[in-house]
């Protein structure tokens, strides 16, 4: 590992990166602390009854709800599916691999509106109560194909002589699974994860056209900033969601100072 | 060397019989069979989730709207209105374009960034990834406003210079144009083109960038010889994964755009909502697909000639 | 590659399985937060309305729930037409909330089925114009039960638009002067009719030259306009902070901007506003029949219809509510006692042929792609 100082142009890039990132998206708290319903220079007076309004509204906490109801499955299932996919195109020899391939991807290359107005008809057609399930349904070929394109990048040029080795030491088919292929690919599991639940706890369009009467957070939003009264609230909900984003992340650092704390003691 | 591993389940395979060993047997024969098998599950999704709906779409962009229903067939009237209109035409051009900055914009900001996580940063890369993907937790929507705030009349940029002196009037012109949607796009898909790039970093074999450290490449060359070929895989990923959705996105630019930073999402919303000619909508949205294929094709081809030429 | 180095840097790299477990019981702690219920509203037991964003609150149906102690359910939507498409594609919904023009065309695709009034006890409150509001009535059958009314016109900045001793007119919002300040609702539904009336052609008698006429003038428009508004609060901001000076918009949002301290009119254009009802329709399928009545019946009540008039500034279809408001609020808000003296005035926005119906959009669709 190259030992040069790593706060070089490129440490202060990304540091302004960072920056350009979080600061339009730090506008969110500093307006919804603001005693005013619109949202403008200069601020008015500080007030915290936005977050109130936020709690009372049954309507906000419960889309939010509906948001991790749906993106939590989607990114386990989607990211499960999308290894597969990859996995298989990666490791195999097919006939009609490349048409296969580009059919997986297609959910990339048709505009949300469409799938989400065809399979309404569809739904409709056999009888399919719109739900929080439709829109799953909905949201897990986008997904897997966000997944399956992140895994391919991530087991082209996989070493197979690895795997082979493995089942050579007398490893059975998943314990070769999971201690020698798994780890490999781990990190883009992680980046598919995040990717694809950020997919769809954001996604907008089909979620209008596929929701029953249980709104996710983007389609509730939409609605909300129809009107001025509810945007602040609507503002405050996304701080909270900012703050709540930012303990996680200091949760799993936590995890990871003290998983280091063990090894090094173990000594391993 | 494929064959080896098939050693083990083989002994399994005997204790069945009948079809179902027929289809075992298959299993480990046949390597394409393996393949699909595995593939089986993501296919299946595809096909009932996906498959359907698109065809649906190829077969109603030859459809008429008669009054509320349609008629069905097979006449190409909405594909001649689209080649009458210059203005769709434009339109489609000007989707392509914005997205096309976009793209360039994002991936070659990303592309250090993800360098420097790959590269520069020792530990505690998870909490790299998920710092950037952190932002974008909060609604899309909620960020299209937040440079709303920023680039508005009394907004951010609007109330700094004025602050600065080097303003007297707000400018008008950051706001509600295609730039406006350029701007709140590329930080929009920020993530999507980060983690990509990331991941192609983090998969180089370091010990060919020692390799040629040894051999004398200076960290320049090193970078052009090695390290940005090997990572070209996640560079394409990245700009397929923000110029392909982008075309298509209608929200951004009825939020920024104004009156005249509408892109082709907008004109395909409002035949399916609004107008209420569907046929319409799905020859429009059929067009730009395959304006988007095109591209991409050729984008594709493009690329793979200069990584063929480099090795 | 050699496999002892791969696994040791797979020891001591920096995504270990270990770590990944860590960062996975940092997702299953999320989960567990959130814990996995299913709604119990989903059982389903009160009337579904379907609705814009706004009117899915209690005020708009006290009597529902002193009557059956719980509110309906709203699921929201963002415009008419979409709320349609759904219905249609199968969406199950009691009630609905259109405008008058909207009913024919609904009722045609048969998604709807007519009101029993005699099950509501408001009813013969109800202002007799606005009961046969045209296109509402079919076979002696009430189709359509009115809840508000209201105009489209041009609110503006009054300290920052000059009238310069005009009379308030449509042409403030083609005025070359504010350039680059105006806006105007983006739905042909409201912007291409308010043209039409300043164009001065007959709408009730709409022929083909009348549609280019009003493309042009809408086109010209374009160049002026900062935007085309798809919900209120990006026009209100904007007038609140003097971006926009002059904008087209309903009654509620010079309401809200003057609730707020913030100078502005909405006009008397002299050619007249562009006037509609919007109420609520009964879908033929509707699961929860009477209680939709009971949701209708609640909507018809004054104590909704006071909030209605002073919280949003429309008009309520129960003539009794006008004695509860007075003279000046309803002034301020573009209202009269007297329903039919603000719709009469105006330019009444009437359901339409299909074919005339998709010339518009058509234009608006030629509009919207033009550079």
């Amino acid at each position: 590992m190259s030992t040069k100082n790593k706060f070089g142009a490129l440490g202060v890039f990304a540091v302004s990166y960072l920056a350009f990132v979080y600061i339009p998206v730090l506008f969110l708290p500093l307006f919804s602390f603001n005693d005013s319903i619109y949202v403008a220079f200069p601020l008015k007076g500080f007030t915290m009854q936005w977050y109130y309004e936020a709690f009372q509204s049954d309507g906000l906490m419960s889309s939010l709800k509906n948001s991790f109801k749906v993106g939590v499955p989607v990114a386990i299932l989607s990211t499960a599916l999308g290894t597969l996919a990859a996995k298989a195109v990666t490791r195999y020899r097919m006939p009609g691999k490349a048409p296969v391939m580009s059919f997986i991807m297609t959910p990339l290359v048709v505009p949300g509106i469409i799938v989400g107005v065809a399979l309404l008809i569809i739904a409709n057609m056999i009888g399919v109560t719109l739900s929080l399930f439709t829109i799953a349904i909905a949201h897990v070929p986008m997904c897997a194909a966000f997944s399956m394109w992140i895994m391919i990048s991530r087991l082209e040029g996989f070493d197979k002589s690895m795997e082979e080795a493995s089942f050579d030491l007398g490893e059975g088919a998943w314990m070769t699974f999971w201690r020698v292929t798994f780890p490999l690919i781990l990190p883009g599991i992680i980046a598919s994860l995040l990717l694809t639940f950020t997919i769809s706890f954001d996604e907008f369009i089909l979620a209008s056209f596929l929701g029953g009467s249980e709104p996710t957070l983007p389609v509730y939003m939409w609605s909300q900033l129809r009107f001025p009264n509810t945007l602040p609230r609507v503002l405050a909900l996304g701080a909270m969601i900012l703050v709540v984003s930012f303990v996680l992340v200091y949760f799993a650092e936590w995890f990871r100072r003290r998983g280091t704390q063990i090894k090094t003691s173990s000594g391993v | 060397m494929v064959d080896r591993s098939l050693a083990l389940p083989d002994s399994v395979a005997k204790k069945t019989t009948g079809p179902f060993q027929w289809l075992k047997s298959m299993y480990l024969r046949s390597e394409p069979f393996r393949g699909y098998v595995m593939l089986s599950p993501t296919l299946l999704i595809m096909i009932v989730a996906l498959g359907a709906p698109v065809l649906f779409l190829f077969v109603v962009s030859f459809w008429t709207q008669h009054l509320l229903d349609f008629t069905p067939g097979f006449v190409f009237d909405n594909y001649i209105t689209f080649l009458e209109k210059g203005n769709y035409q434009n339109l489609l051009w000007r989707s392509i374009k914005i997205s096309g900055f976009v793209t360039i914009l994002t991936v070659l900001l990303a592309y250090p960034m993800a360098y420097f996580i790959a590269f520069r940063v020792t530990k505690n890369k998870l909490i790299w990834i998920i710092l950037i993907t952190v932002p974008f937790w909060t609604s899309y929507l909620l960020r299209v406003f937040a440079w709303k705030i920023i680039l508005g009349y009394n907004g951010v940029v609007n109330s700094g210079l004025a602050e600065l002196g080097w303003i007297e009037a707000p400018l008008e012109f950051i706001l509600y144009n295609p730039f406006a949607v350029v701007v709140t796009l590329a930080h929009a898909w920020a993530a999507f083109a980060i983690l990509p790039i990331y991941v192609s970093l983090e998969k180089i074999d370091r010990s060919l960038l020692e390799a040629a450290t040894d051999l004398g490449d200076t960290p320049r060359q090193r970078f052009f010889r090695i390290t940005l070929p090997l990572s070209m895989a996640g560079v394409v990923a990245a700009s397929l994964l923000v110029f392909i959705p982008t075309v298509g996105d209608f929200v951004t630019p009825a939020l920024v755009g104004g009156p005249k930073g509408l892109m082709i999402g907008n004109l395909i919303q409002l035949q399916f909502a609004k107008a209420n000619n569907w046929p319409m909508g799905a020859a429009l949205s059929v067009i730009s697909l395959m304006a988007i294929t095109g591209i991409v094709c050729a984008f594709l081809w493009f690329t793979k000639r200069i990584r063929t030429q480099d090795l | 590659m050699d496999i002892k180095d791969t696994i040791k840097r797979m020891k001591d790299g920096n995504l270990s399985r270990r770590d990944f477990n860590k960062a996975l019981a940092a997702v299953g702690l999320t989960t567990a937060v959130m814990p996995m219920t299913t709604k119990s509203s989903q059982a389903g037991d009160e009337a579904i309305y379907y609705t814009w964003s706004g009117y899915d609150i209690p005020e708009i149906w006290p009597a529902y729930v002193e009557k059956h102690g719980a509110a309906p359910e709203t699921p929201i939507f963002g415009d008419a037409e979409e709320s349609f498409t759904k219905v249609r594609a199968g969406f199950q919904v009691d009630v609905m909330h259109p405008c008058s023009n909207n009913v024919p065309r609904w009722k045609s695709a048969g998604i709807l089925q007519a009101i029993d009034t005699a099950k509501l006890s408001n009813w013969n409150d109800v202002v007799p114009a606005l009961q046969s509001v045209p296109g509402t009535q079919f076979d002696g059958e009430q189709w359509f039960v009115p809840f508000e009314w209201g105009q489209t016109s041009v609110t503006y900045r009054t300290d920052l638009y000059d009238l310069e001793g005009q009379e308030e007119s449509w042409g403030m919002l083609w005025n070359e002067k504010y350039a680059g300040r105006l806006s105007i609702i983006d739905a042909a539904e409201d912007s291409w009719w308010c043209a039409a009336i300043y164009a001065g052609i007959d709408t009730k008698n709409l022929k083909e030259e009348d549609f280019v006429t009003v493309l042009d003038l809408l086109k010209k428009q374009q160049d002026l306009l900062r935007f085309r508004q798809s919900d209120m609060t990006t026009v209100e901001q904007a007038l609140a902070s003097g971006e926009i000076v002059a904008a087209m918009t309903w009654n509620s949002s010079p309401t809200a901007l003057l609730a707020q301290g913030v100078p502005v009119k909405f006009a008397n254009v002299k050619e007249g506003g562009l006037t509609w009802v919007c109420g609520v329709v009964l879908t033929a399928d509707a699961p929860h029949y009477d209680k939709a009545h009971d949701l209708i019946d609640a909507m018809l009540g004054t104590d909704c219809g006071k909030f209605l008039v002073e919280d949003y500034g429309y008009g309520h279809a129960n003539g009794k509510t006008f004695d509860l408001v007075s003279e000046e609020d309803l002034a301020a808000r573009g209202l009269a006692k007297d329903a039919m003296t603000i719709l009469a005035s105006g330019t009444f926005l009437e359901a339409q042929t299909e074919e005339i119906e998709q010339k518009i959009n058509r234009d608006w669709g030629d509009l919207i792609s033009s550079m």
